[in-house]
């Protein structure tokens, strides 16, 4: 679903959650949890927390939902409680812990073969080493498949500032997978 | 246009951000720059790198059990706001019930009766000063439902 376009059916949940209404809300945490999990999960390199982000990004948006400005798509203001959840996560670390774990699924299909499984785990230590706001850029949009707009929206900054961010973000990335990048 | 302004557009290309002028004025500094073609080169290469991969991604059992732990804080959440709500009221009415009875009694010298009246009152004011506050501030916080 696009962010930038919050469908009827979504409004109708937010209002009806807004009142609230429990299983309009338990509709709206199955439309978006899997989503900002995935995001905290990039971000914070670490299941366990993402989970724990997820939850607590869910019990504040309930507690906040009826400020919420109604026709307005959700997932950028949910994004935003979870970013600034990762984000205090982040800054009480002192390193990161694990990798960016993807699907083993490419394009579809299950994909064990070798150079599949070396790119995917150099790209999840790439990932990994990445500054914060460069590897939440990156995923994004590149694995939220986010546009500017959406990204702009997401993390409250200009289009201008999305597209040099996600320059640098390539760049070091590019950097980190200098072994695939002369094949 | 330099290889450093070049930099940023080149992402825009790659995403089909650039207005026509960028994209004419980009394409002629890369004709004569092999720098910037062998940059724009490898981000192609690492968007083929990335292209078809997505995030790991949890069952949908894992949500369902998930959503359960949400829905029971929530419901101990109306809980604990409805208990502290009661309480605040018996203590404020035992608090109340107290100062009614204290002053009723013809012991205490008027001066000490008074002293605490005042202390009472300038409590009171901080207190109601404080509220507002927060609520004012509360109002105009445009971060409001984001975690301090």
């Amino acid at each position: 679903m696009s962010v930038e376009d919050s469908s009827p059916r979504e409004q109708e949940l937010i209002r009806a959650a807004s009142s609230g209404h429990k299983d309009a809300f338990g509709d709206l945490y199955r439309m978006y949890a899997p989503r900002i999990f995935s995001i905290a999960s990039g971000l914070l390199l670490d299941r366990d927390e993402a989970l724990d982000v997820t939850q607590e990004t869910f019990i504040r948006a309930w507690r906040a939902l009826p400020r919420f400005h109604q026709g307005s798509p959700l997932f950028p203001w949910l994004y935003t409680i979870a970013r600034n959840r990762c984000m205090s996560r982040l800054a009480r670390r002192s390193r990161d812990r694990e990798c960016v774990e993807f699907d083993d699924r490419v394009g579809g299909e299950t994909d064990h073969s070798t150079r599949t499984v070396e790119i995917r785990r150099d790209l999840a230590r790439a990932l990994a080493e990445l500054k914060p706001e460069h590897r939440e850029i990156i995923l994004l949009r590149h694995f939220q498949d986010l546009s500017y707009e959406e990204i702009a929206g997401s993390l409250g900054c200009p289009v201008g500032t999305v597209m040099s961010r996600l320059h640098h973000a390539r760049k070091a990335l590019a950097a980190g997978m200098a072994p695939w990048k002369e094949d | 246009m330099t290889c450093e302004e070049t930099g940023v557009l080149l992402s825009g290309l790659l995403d089909g951000r650039l207005s026509d002028e960028q994209a004419a004025a980009l394409n002629a500094h890369l004709d004569g720059c092999p720098h910037c073609r062998r940059e724009l080169e490898q981000l192609r290469r690492l968007e083929g790198i990335m292209k078809g991969l997505s995030l790991s991604q949890l069952p949908d059992q894992v949500w369902d059990e998930h959503w359960r732990q949400v829905y029971n804080r929530l419901e101990r959440n109306a809980g604990y706001i409805l208990a502290g709500a009661g309480a605040t009221v018996l203590l404020c009415y035992a608090l109340y019930a107290a100062c009614r009875e204290w002053l009723q009694d013809a012991g205490i010298p008027l001066a000490v009766r008074a002293g605490c009246a005042l202390l009472a009152l300038g409590m009171a004011v901080l207190t109601a000063s404080t509220v507002r506050e927060k609520l004012l501030t509360f109002r105009h916080d445009r971060y409001k439902e984001i975690q301090r």
